[in-house]
C-alpha cells in the first residue's frame, strides 16, 4: 500500500511570523473589548426598550419582565468583559495566552468585506432588477473577480445558476423569486 | 400505541420511495458540505434548511436527519485525509486518522470510523426506541418549573464546557435569547424590538439567523483559505485487517456505551463523547501508546461515541423537548417551521410521524454505511473542484434559502447581519452553540418562566418550593461554580474549544 500524499492543511502558519501573530492578537483583543462594549451597549439599549412594555401585569410577569432581566444580565457581561479585555490590553499581553488551536483560522478581510458588500448588494437588486439579472451579476463577480476562474466556466455557472435555478424554482418546486419591478425588464420575463 | 408495531409503520413510511430519495439526497448533500473546510454537519443543515420547507414535515425531517449523518461523516473524511477537522467533534479523529493516513491506511480508518458510526448509531436508536415513549409519558408530568429548571442545567452544561470562558458562554447564551424575544409577546399580544417593522411581528426567522451564524459566518472566516487536495484511498485500501478487526471490536462496543450515555445529558455536545471516548480508551487499550502514532482504536473510539452521542439526543428532544446540541437544535427548527414541538406531546399529537422520523434514523445510518463508505473516491474528487467555485454556488443557495422563508427581501439581510456576527464571534473566541440552543429554546423558556410565576402569583419561591425543580437548580448551579472555577483545569485538560461543537 501506497501512502497517500496529502498537502498540508492551510491553516499552518508560515515560520517565523511571530510579531505579526503577536499583532494580530493585539488586533483581536481590541476587537474583543470593542465587540464587549457593543454588547453592553445592546444591554442598555434593551433594558430602555423593555420599560414601556409593562413590568408587571394582573396575570403575572408582563411583556417587559423578561427583557428587562435580559439586558441587565447583557449589560452586566458586556461590562466585565470590556475591563478584562481592557485591563489585560493596559498590562501589553493579550487575555490569555493563545495556543494554535485557539487561534482562529485565517482570514482575508478584503475577501470577506467584499463577500458581504456583494450579499448586500444583491439583496438590494433583488427586486429592481429581479433575481435573473442580479444573481448573474453576482455568480459573475464571484467567479470572475473574486474567484480568477475563465470567462467560459464562469459563465456557464452564473447562467446556470441564475435563469437555470429561476426556472427551476418557478416552473418545478412552485418556489416564486423575485421578478424584475422596472416593466421594461418584467415585460422580456426577467 | 404499541411501540413494535409503531415502528413497523415508521419504517414502511420511512422506506416509501420518496421518503427514501429524500434520505439518500440528503446523505449526498450533507457529505458534500460536511467535506468543506469548516462547515460540519450543523452548518451543513442550516444551509440546507430552506430545501426542506416545500416539503411535508416527514421528508424533510428524514432529509435534514441524513444531512446531519452526511455532514458528519464528510467532517470524518477530511479529518482523517487532510487533519482538517470539520467540526468539534472529529477534531480527535483527526488524530491518530491522520496519522494512519501517512501510513497508507486511510482506507482503513474511513472504512472503522463508518462501521463505528453505524453500530454506534444503531445501538443508540433501538435505546430510543425502547425509552422514548414511557419517558416520554413522565416528561408530560414535568411542569413550567421544572422545565425551566432542567433548560437551565442543560445551557450550565453547554456554557460550562464549551469553550474556554464562561463569560462569553453567558454572552453567546443571553444574545440568543434577546433575538428569540423579537415579536408578538407570546402572553400580552404585544409587540416587542419589532423595530417598527410588521416583518418581525413574527419574530426573526430561525433559518436566516443559522444560515447566517453557522454557514455564512463560517464562509467568511475562512475567506482567505484555499481548500487541500487529498488523495482517495483505493478500494482495496478500504478492508480492515482481521487484526484491526479484533483491535476496534471491544472500542466500538465501549465507544457506543459512552455516547449512549453522555447524549442523553442535555446541553453536553458531541464533542465532549468523542473525547471522552477517546482518552477511556487510551487509558484500557493495550495498545494505549500507539495513540496519536495511527492507532485504528483512535479512530474507532471518538467515531462511535459521536454518533452514539446525536442519535442518543434524540431522546431528550423527544421526551422534554430540550435539543442536547446545536445541531439538535437546528432539527429542532426545522420541527417548529412545520409546526410541530418537540417534546413529550408530540409522541400524542403526531405519533406517526415521531416513529417515521425514528425509523428514518435507521435507515439514514444504513445508508451512510453503504453508500459513502465505498464511495469516498468520489467523494474526495467534490474537493477538486475549485473553493472559489463551490463558495459561489453556496453564497447563491444561502441567499435563495433565506428569501425564500417568507418570499422576503429583509431576510437576506438578516442573513448577512448574523453572518458578520457569527464571523466577528469567531474572531473574538464567542461560541456560537449558546446561542442557538437559547434562540430556539427562548419562546419556551420565557413561557415556562412567566407560567411559573403565574402559578405562584409572582413568588420567586416556586423554583425553590417544588423539589425536583430545587434538584435541577442545585445541578445547573453547581455546573456553573465548577466551570467557573475549573477553568484553569479546563485548559489542561485540553477540552475542545470550538465554537461548533
Amino acid at each position: 500500500m501506497q501512502p497517500s500524499t496529502h498537502e498540508s492543511p492551510p491553516s499552518t502558519p508560515p515560520p517565523g511570523s511571530e510579531r505579526t501573530a503577536e499583532a494580530r492578537r493585539r488586533g483581536r483583543s481590541r476587537l474583543s473589548a470593542i465587540v464587549a462594549a457593543i454588547i453592553a451597549c445592546v444591554g442598555v439599549t434593551t433594558i430602555v426598550g423593555s420599560l414601556p412594555l409593562g413590568y408587571w401585569t394582573a396575570l403575572g410577569p408582563g411583556p417587559g419582565f423578561f427583557p428587562l432581566w435580559l439586558g441587565i444580565l447583557l449589560a452586566m457581561l458586556g461590562v466585565a468583559w470590556a475591563v478584562t479585555e481592557v485591563r489585560s490590553w493596559r498590562a501589553g499581553v493579550s487575555s490569555r495566552p493563545a495556543s494554535a488551536e485557539e487561534e482562529p483560522p485565517e482570514y482575508s478581510l478584503p475577501t470577506a468585506a467584499a463577500i458581504v458588500a456583494s450579499l448586500v448588494i444583491l439583496a438590494a437588486c433583488l427586486e429592481v432588477l429581479g433575481y435573473q439579472l442580479s444573481m448573474l451579476f453576482f455568480l459573475l463577480f464571484h467567479l470572475l473577480v473574486l474567484g480568477k476562474r475563465g470567462l467560459l466556466l464562469s459563465a456557464v455557472i452564473a447562467v446556470t445558476g441564475s435563469f437555470g435555478v429561476f426556472m427551476v424554482f418557478t416552473l418545478l418546486l412552485g418556489v416564486p423569486l423575485p421578478a424584475s419591478s422596472i416593466p421594461l425588464l418584467r415585460g422580456v420575463g426577467l | 400505541m404499541d411501540t413494535l408495531p409503531a415502528l413497523m409503520d415508521g419504517f414502511a413510511a420511512a422506506l416509501s420511495p420518496h421518503n427514501l430519495l429524500f434520505a439518500l439526497i440528503g446523505c449526498i448533500l450533507g457529505t458534500i458540505l460536511g467535506l468543506l473546510p469548516g462547515i460540519g454537519s450543523t452548518a451543513g443543515m442550516a444551509i440546507l434548511i430552506p430545501l426542506t420547507m416545500a416539503m411535508d414535515p416527514a421528508g424533510a425531517i428524514i432529509m435534514l436527519a441524513a444531512i446531519f449523518y452526511g455532514g458528519a461523516y464528510g467532517g470524518t473524511i477530511t479529518s482523517v485525509l487532510l487533519n482538517i477537522p470539520g467540526e468539534g467533534e472529529s477534531a480527535i479523529t483527526a488524530i491518530d486518522g491522520c496519522e494512519m493516513t501517512k501510513r497508507g491506511r486511510a482506507g482503513v480508518a474511513l472504512t472503522t470510523a463508518g462501521i463505528g458510526s453505524f453500530i454506534g448509531g444503531t445501538t443508540a436508536t433501538i435505546g430510543l426506541v425502547v425509552a422514548a415513549e414511557p419517558l416520554a409519558r413522565l416528561g408530560l408530568r414535568v411542569g413550567p418549573p421544572e422545565f425551566f429548571s432542567l433548560v437551565l442545567i442543560g445551557l450550565a452544561l453547554l456554557v460550562g464546557l464549551v469553550g474556554r470562558s464562561v463569560l462569553k458562554g453567558m454572552i453567546s447564551a443571553a444574545i440568543g435569547l434577546l433575538i428569540a424575544m423579537v415579536g408578538i409577546d407570546p402572553v400580552a399580544g404585544l409587540p416587542r424590538f419589532t423595530f417598527g417593522q410588521a416583518h418581525f411581528f413574527d419574530g426573526i426567522s430561525y433559518i436566516p439567523v443559522l444560515v447566517g451564524i453557522f454557514g455564512l459566518g463560517e464562509l467568511l472566516a475562512s475567506a482567505g483559505g484555499a481548500s487541500a487536495r487529498p488523495k482517495a484511498p483505493s478500494l482495496r485500501e478500504l478492508i480492515p485487517s482481521r487484526a484491526d478487526f479484533r483491535r476496534s471490536a471491544p472500542t466500538i462496543a465501549r465507544g457506543t456505551a459512552i455516547g449512549g450515555i453522555i447524549g442523553l445529558i442535555p446541553g453536553v455536545s458531541s464533542a465532549i463523547s468523542s473525547l471522552l471516548a477517546y482518552s477511556a480508551e487510551r487509558k484500557i487499550s493495550k495498545h494505549g501508546k500507539e495513540f496519536g502514532k495511527g492507532a485504528i482504536e483512535g479512530v474507532a473510539a471518538p467515531e462511535t461515541a459521536n454518533n452514539a452521542h446525536s442519535n442518543a439526543s434524540f431522546v431528550p428532544l423527544f421526551t422534554l423537548g430540550i435539543p442536547a446540541s446545536p445541531a439538535i437544535a437546528v432539527l429542532m427548527g426545522a420541527f417548529l417551521q412545520n409546526g410541530l414541538t418537540p417534546g413529550p406531546r408530540l409522541f400524542v399529537e403526531a405519533p406517526d410521524l415521531v416513529w417515521t422520523v425514528i425509523a428514518s434514523l435507521f435507515v439514514g445510518n444504513l445508508l451512510l454505511l453503504v453508500l459513502n463508505v465505498p464511495l469516498v473516491g468520489v467523494w474526495t474528487r467534490i474537493l477538486a473542484i475549485p473553493y472559489s467555485v463551490l463558495r459561489a454556488i453556496i453564497f447563491a443557495f444561502i441567499v435563495i434559502g433565506s428569501y425564500a422563508v417568507n418570499n422576503s427581501v429583509i431576510d437576506i439581510y438578516v442573513m448577512v447581519f448574523f453572518g458578520v456576527v457569527g464571523f466577528v464571534f469567531r474572531q473574538v473566541n464567542v461560541p456560537v452553540a449558546p446561542l442557538v440552543l437559547t434562540l430556539i429554546l427562548g419562546p419556551f423558556i420565557e413561557s415556562a418562566l412567566r407560567e411559573s410565576l403565574q402559578i405562584s402569583q409572582g413568588d420567586f419561591g416556586i423554583f425553590l418550593d417544588r423539589p425536583l425543580s430545587l434538584v435541577f437548580l442545585i445541578i445547573a448551579a453547581a455546573i456553573l461554580l465548577a466551570s467557573i472555577l475549573g477553568a484553569g483545569l479546563k485548559r489542561r485538560a485540553e477540552l475542545p474549544v470550538d465554537a461548533e461543537v
